[in-house]
């Protein structure tokens, strides 16, 4: 590349040309202009623009022309005479020029000057003041591109160019027929730029004002173009603030809908942004997209790139909120794309959102995310595309689990489950607070979108809103919005639909809807901690409207309720055959006219006899039917908070007397005693699970007050429905006794040491059920469950089943994984139990099982042997994980465990040498069932760990560790294995600080020896530091200089492995 | 040695080869006996490795994210692991951002040596005693 090149190049672009490569397009835009100009110089206009439209490089010509444009600003009349060469060639030239502007946005504008930008902007306002053919999509992308920019200054003059031309060309803007996107994109970028735009510090800073102008202008003059928008544009008003433009919007939209081409603001959050994908700058764009398709596990890394780049800035968070519109909308195919891409889709919105601390950004950032929701109406089915993403970004935050920051990233740890706690807290509180005279539209809406989220997650969806990471008061608050999903619906408060306010009532509801964003988004954080000092007749009236309502809508919803199950009920009837039937029909009609439970039992008892007995074609279809029509007459025996059990727990014998026991006790004893009734039965009672699932708990209850002895027999029928329903017996008790827990917990905690004791097999070999346990009980019920096992009762653990339960468990929540490690203490579980599972615990993840493993190590009452140092070693080194040099400090606590340890370790390592086991770290095996190899190389990584972590402490174990004899000698041996000499370099500190150590205990035990010290002949190093120390506190601290010189010795050599090795 | 090649292919002493990474830790610029030195980590889609420019004709890093193109770059053993070092005979330019897919696993610089691989220059003296050094060597 020659010095012109170079020079037009830096005329373009700011660049070390020793350290950078131009871009492709910068570089042609040279090139062609050295090729132009060598055509042109010395010619006559004419000349000029003969060559310009000659067929021959046309394109090349006119990308020329382009860079003389571009690099024009202190010579203006080059401007002009280019602008005179592209009029001269002709309408269709513009055409070209057209494209090559747009060919600059899309690859050249991030990195051009400042100047080059304002010279492409000239020319755009030159086009439109010549109205050339389709210059509002130039324009439109000249918005687009101008939202982004590092330079904040730079960005608002491009902004104050744009502006002006809109301005200068009113007539031909509203002239513009078809511009529904220019419009859009206008007024999306242009807000975006007035919210992050400081507020004027001087009259003469009339930035903001003249944007906000420019916006309200634009709505006025095309406001059937606003609908493009669709709810975003509602997002633009909330944007605008407490402006008076932006309120005059308002009110203009409340009074006179149908200029907008709507009939209200309901209208516009029915519909989606039809423009979504054009959005944001190209940049940004290519980089979100790059990201979501390749990001995978650096996505972090990728992220604080993009940060660092875009979101530092003043406008960061006004851009960030963009992006979130944009990566909802993000089409990904899922026939193109593997889940992986779409989990990362879901990521980086969670990064967008988490990682912006003003606390009304995050407000706004968070309507961003469920503005979707808002406008979820059920009457446009497109909006059903919308609602997923928003519920995955609460999953992901529920179950993100704090990490350590990314050395490379600025990300710090993710406020996890807290923030998807927030989420809903914002969707529960905002529904009310976000439009008032909306409220009830919202409320209908976000169930709209949640019933979808169900529909299409299902399993997915109960994780979240029945998870235990979703607090009380979040639960509660989520009950009254969504009372449909939310279990055990005692406080379910439907607001009752209000008639349509009048306009003036929407006038006043609009300046708290603005507020919203407007710097004062605490409203919808705490909206009924600060009432407001003057009295809000809208709110006053609703909530009072809302509480008389709200007993009546309770009533009517039971009504409801009850009609139809009356309805069920009554077509089951008819479907029932022959006198099976009309004996049901009969039990019906009397049911009511029963005096007490014990007439209503025997007519039950009486039906089911007649089942049993009877000769007619009496087929499983028949049974289920009979079942559910036995169910729907004697109704639920489960009540809204109130236990079944009594409050003498031990006096059951008026427990049972609900006509549902007779049922059961059919179940459990049947009179005719053959494997026919028994199949009836359950098929029966599993039909009437399928209504009511709380009857199999039920069912545990019975046959643990009923059964006695004989309850190990009967909890055959329990495994026969489960068999019945299609379900593992391990599934169904797992979500019986959650659904216990909810609903009764002092029977819950009843019947677990029931359940634990009974299903003894079952229980083993499933970790959901102990998850189901660990997260229900509190700690009365944990101590009577401690309790049980020690008595022998109930033995919760086998060896066989116990890494699949541990490794279970810690995917947990931490308070049920405490629970647990109680209940491992309490059983007694030996650690022999958990050595396949010590090399596999996550030290980023795994924090409570590996606390609780080092604790029982601690207090192990057996030596160390040679398959527990082997599992330590086998964990994969990491410098954050300080697992085993944690348990092998531990272990070397004891003097004599710390010698029995050292010929452990020796041993070891001269077994890896025999086995030529030398070089690689987390090294995969060949042989099924060991997931890693053990290298020597790991076990030096790990006690080059252990030598810089634990040296130099009060009770120089460590010191004492690495001086006894078997280590000492296997250290000698690896340095004479040839094989062995790269690792005795790699970990050159290591070796180094056992050969100090090795002479510093040599020199102690010669001076001893002259001394005549008796100790010295014991040939341990601890011991005789011990007595060292033990002198030491009797001589006082004489010798604290001479230890002071040695420490210090000894540390240059420890600081060996932090520094260069070299 | 022409074509592109990829971080997991590099061996010791390889020499005048191209390969295109992007900028992980944009490092320093440090003073040396014989000019100045420019470390940094780099990586492509196979691994991550320490980068060294010898006498850089410019002052300034690289940013994290940064796509370098190295063209006639060479490979060393340096404080016992693989290193690309581009001298007064090779090149190393920024050509784009960004948009490339990179692993950091493995850290080719960490991984052993082959057999019979030694660092010239520890076989010549003793270790070093003193702190500092190699920013990127794991603890």
């Amino acid at each position: 590349m020659n010095e012109q090149h170079a020079r037009r190049i830096q005329k373009l672009m700011k660049i070390n040309m020793k350290a950078e490569t131009p871009p492709e397009p910068i570089a042609r835009l040279v090139t062609d202009s050295i090729s132009l100009d060598n055509r042109i110089t010395g010619k006559s206009d004419k000349e000029v623009i003969d060559i310009l439209i000659s067929k021959e490089e046309q394109d090349s010509r006119s990308i020329g022309v382009m860079y003389h444009i571009l690099t024009s600003i202190d010579n203006p009349e080059i401007f002009q005479k280019m602008i005179k060469f592209i009029n001269g060639a002709g309408v269709e030239y513009w055409h070209y020029v057209l494209c090559n502007i747009n060919m600059i946005f899309f690859e050249c504008w991030p990195v051009i000057h400042l100047q080059c930008k304002e010279q492409l902007i000239r020319l755009i306002r030159e086009a439109v003041r010549q109205n050339v053919k389709q210059i509002e999509n130039v324009l439109m992308n000249a918005y687009r591109v101008a939202s982004v920019s590092a330079d904040l200054m730079g960005k608002q003059k491009i902004f104050m160019m744009l502006t002006r031309i809109i301005r200068e060309n009113e007539g031909w803007f509203k002239a513009q027929r078809q511009c529904a996107a220019l419009v859009s994109i206008i007024i999306t970028s242009t807000t975006a730029v007035i919210a992050s735009s400081p507020a004027p510090m001087t009259a003469q800073d009339t930035f903001r004002e003249s944007l906000t102008d420019l916006v309200h202008w634009v709505i006025k003059n095309k406001k059937t173009d606003c609908i493009t928008l669709g709810r975003d544009f509602i997002l633009v008003l909330f944007r605008l603030g407490k402006t008076p433009q932006g309120e005059d919007i308002w009110k203009d939209l409340a009074t006179n809908p149908a200029s907008y081409g709507v009939a209200g603001i309901e209208d516009f959050m029915i519909k989606p942004n039809l423009i979504q994908h054009l959005r944001i700058s190209i940049e940004l764009d290519r980089k979100l997209q790059f990201m979501v398709t390749s990001g995978g596990k650096n996505t972090l890394i990728y992220f604080s790139w993009l940060t660092n780049k875009f979101f530092r800035g003043p406008d960061g968070p006004s851009l960030r909120a963009e992006c979130v519109r944009f990566m909802l909308y993000m089409n990904l195919d899922p026939a193109k794309y593997p889940p992986s891409v779409f989990e990362t889709r879901i990521q980086i919105i969670h990064l967008l959102l988490t990682t912006v601390s003003a606390v009304h950004e995050q407000q706004f950032l968070k309507l961003c995310l469920f503005l979707d929701w808002f406008g979820c109406d059920e009457r446009n089915l497109i909006n059903y595309n919308y609602v997923e993403v928003p519920f995955a970004v609460i999953r992901y935050a529920l179950f993100l689990t704090p990490g350590p920051p990314h050395p490379n990233s600025i990300v710090q740890s993710s406020h996890c489950s807290h923030y998807a706690n927030s989420l809903l807290e914002y969707l529960c509180k905002s529904v009310d607070t976000l439009i008032p005279v909306l409220s009830d539209y919202f409320r209908k809406n976000l169930n709209n979108a949640m019933k979808c989220c169900r529909d299409r997650l299902q399993h997915g969806f109960s994780q979240v809103l029945e998870n235990s990471k979703i607090d009380r008061k979040t639960t509660e608050q989520l009950r009254a919005v969504f009372p449909d999903f939310i279990r055990n619906g005692g406080v379910a408060l439907p607001v009752a639909r209000l008639k349509k306010k009048p306009v003036e009532e929407i006038k006043q509801a609009v300046p708290s809807t603005s507020a919203s964003q407007s710097g004062s988004s605490e409203k919808i954080e705490k909206p009924t901690e600060k009432p407001s000092e003057k009295p809000a007749p809208i709110d006053s009236q609703r909530a009072s409207s809302s509480r008389q309502s709200t007993s009546d809508v309770e009533k009517l919803q039971k009504k409801e309720k009850a009609e139809k199950e009356e309805k069920d009920l009554n077509t089951s009837l008819k479907l029932l055959r022959g006198e099976v039937g009309a004996k049901m029909v009969a039990l019906k009609t009397q049911w009511h006219s029963l005096d007490d439970d014990a007439d209503k039992c025997e007519a039950v008892e009486a039906v089911l006899q007649l089942m049993l007995n009877t000769e007619e074609n009496f087929d499983d279809a028949q049974q289920e039917l009979a079942a559910q029509c036995l169910q729907g007459i004697m109704g639920c025996v489960v009540e809204d908070e109130k236990s079944l059990l009594p409050d003498n727990e031990k006096d059951l014998s008026e427990a049972f007397t609900h006509p549902i026991y007779s049922v059961l006790k059919f179940l459990c004893n049947p009179p005719n005693d053959d494997d026919c009734s028994t199949d009836m039965m359950a098929t029966m009672l599993a039909a009437m699970r399928e209504k009511d699932s709380s009857l199999t708990y039920v069912l545990l209850y019975f046959i643990k007050g009923t059964s006695g002895s004989r309850s190990r027999d009967t909890i055959d029928c329990y495994k026969d429905i489960a068999k019945m329903s299609g379900r593992r017996v391990d599934e169904m008790l797992a979500s019986d006794l959650q659904l216990c827990a909810i609903n009764d917990i002092r029977l819950f905690a009843n019947l677990v040491p029931f359940v634990f004791s009974h299903f003894e097999e079952e229980v083993m070999t499933t970790p959901d059920l102990l998850s189901t346990l660990c997260s229900n009980l509190d700690a009365i019920q944990l101590r009577s469950f401690v309790s049980e096992i020690i008595r022998e009762e109930i033995k919760l653990f086998r060896k066989e089943s116990f890494t699949k339960i541990v490794m279970g468990s810690v995917e947990w929540a931490t308070t049920p994984q405490w629970v647990f490690w109680h209940l491992i203490h309490a059983d007694g579980v030996p650690i022999e139990w958990f050595l396949s599972t010590i090399p596999k615990l996550d030290f980023k993840n795994h924090h409570e099982a590996i606390a609780n493993i080092l604790l029982m190590m601690k207090r192990m009452d057996r030596e160390p042997w040679a398959g527990l140092i082997r599992a330590l070693f086998a964990r994969v080194p990491h410098k954050g994980d300080t697992f085993t040099v944690d348990a092998l400090k531990v272990l070397i606590e004891d003097s004599d465990q710390c010698q029995k340890v050292s010929e452990l370790v020796a041993q070891l390592i001269k077994k890896l040498i025999g086995n030529n086991d030398l070089v690689g770290v987390g090294v995969r095996a060949t042989k099924k069932g060991n997931p890693t190899k053990l290298t020597l190389q790991q076990v030096l990584e790990h006690l080059q760990h252990f030598s810089t972590s634990c040296v130099e402490k009060k009770q120089r174990s460590t010191e004492s560790f690495m001086s006894r004899n078997p280590l000492q000698e296997a250290f000698a041996s690896i340095r004479v294995n040839e094989k062995a000499s790269m690792l005795v370099r790699m970990y050159s500190n290591l070796f180094g600080a056992m050969e100090i150590i090795a002479q510093e205990t040599k020199e102690h035990s010669s001076s001893r020896t002259l001394r005549g010290n008796s100790s010295s002949r014991q040939g341990s190093t601890g011991d005789k530091q011990q007595s060292q120390q033990q002198s030491k506190r009797k001589t006082g601290d004489t010798d604290d200089e001479q230890n002071n010189k040695k420490r210090k010795v000894h540390k240059e050599v420890i600081e060996l492995s932090d520094s260069d090795s070299d | 040695m022409s074509g592109e090649v990829p971080l997991n292919q590099l061996q010791p002493n390889m020499n005048s080869f191209a390969t295109t990474v992007i900028v992980l830790d944009p490092g320093a610029h440090r003073r040396t006996q014989n000019g100045s030195i420019l470390t940094m980590k780099v990586a492509d889609a196979t691994g991550s490795i320490n980068a060294s420019i010898m006498n850089p004709e410019f002052t300034e890093t690289f940013k994290p994210g940064d796509i370098l193109k190295f063209r006639g770059a060479y490979t060393s053993i340096f404080q016992g692991g693989l290193t690309i070092g581009v001298g007064k005979n090779g090149e190393c330019k920024k050509m784009g951002e960004f948009v490339m897919v990179f692993s950091e696993t493995p850290d080719i610089s960490q991984m052993p040596l082959p057999a019979g691989v030694t660092d010239r220059r520890s076989d010549d003296r003793p270790p070093r005693q003193s702190a500092g050094g190699n920013r990127f060597q794991r603890v």
